[in-house]
């Protein structure tokens, strides 16, 4: 006799469900990681001017590039957060974690932009 | 096996075509100084290099993997490549918006560096002068 059909426990459905936020988290990430290394990687390889007979404050571009990330840091941080919290409804809107985590990677950076400039605009 | 192939391909496009253009694009627009001709064709080559691989990859990896999932009857990877279809032509078109309003050829080297105009009246001495001395 054939066992019928049952539907999933409750606890099953939820570890099928972190399992999938987990792909949606790693494929926003993946995003994040990409974007990221393409921009530095693209910039460092772009040859400037170099400081030699730059007149007062100049930074060589790599260095210039560091700066940049570290200042950025804390955007970047809160954009990390941003998408790891949207990727929670995000992913159970849709079955599939490469279209969650790129939509979570998108909407992540939209808010944070937004949260940004609330914050910068309202000082 | 077979999954992990289609896996790959798929990542493999989600990421690398981006990576390839922002690379390229990046490239391409940043304002860059060069000491000799030689120089600069070879940077606007091995630029084009990526943008050409950009847009092939974008064309070639989404079609070939919906084959290749249509042939190994994979619904999940059918389902993602039919998006990777999408997505293709969305990248497509935001290269399209991006390189429309071109103010150098995209591919192949630079234009050669125009002839300096004269702006100003430069005086010449025993030959002429300028209005207002």
């Amino acid at each position: 006799m054939a066992e019928p059909t049952r539907p999933p426990e409750p606890s099953e459905a939820g570890a099928a469900r972190w399992a999938s936020y987990g792909w949606t988290v790693l494929v926003a990430i993946g995003w994040y990681v990409t974007v990221l290394a393409a921009l530095v990687l693209g910039k460092a390889q772009v040859p400037g001017h170099g400081c030699a007979n730059a007149p007062g404050l100049c930074f060589e571009p790599l260095a210039g590039l560091i700066m940049l990330l570290v200042l950025a840091s804390p955007f970047l941080l809160g954009m990390l957060v941003c998408a790891l919290v949207l990727a929670i409804p995000i992913n159970d809107m849709t079955s599939s974690p490469p279209l969650a985590g790129t939509l979570s990677a998108v909407s992540g950076i939209l808010l944070a932009a937004a949260i940004a400039a609330l914050i910068l605009g309202v000082r | 096996m077979r999954r992990t192939a289609l896996g790959a391909l798929f990542f493999g496009w989600l990421y690398g075509v981006p990576f390839l253009l922002i690379v390229g694009l990046l490239r391409w627009w940043s304002p860059s100084t060069f000491a000799t001709d030689a120089a600069a064709d070879h940077f606007a080559t091995v630029t084009g290099h990526y943008l050409i691989a950009a847009l092939l990859l974008n064309g070639v990896v989404p079609l070939a993997g919906s084959l290749l999932a249509k042939l190994s009857r994979d619904p999940f990877w059918s389902r993602h490549f039919a998006g990777a279809l999408v997505g293709m032509v969305f990248v497509y078109v935001l290269f399209w918006a991006l390189t429309e309003r071109a103010v150098r050829p995209l591919l192949g080297p630079e234009s050669p560096t125009p002839a300096p105009t004269v702006t100003q009246c430069i005086p010449v001495s025993g030959r002429h002068g300028c209005p207002g001395g």
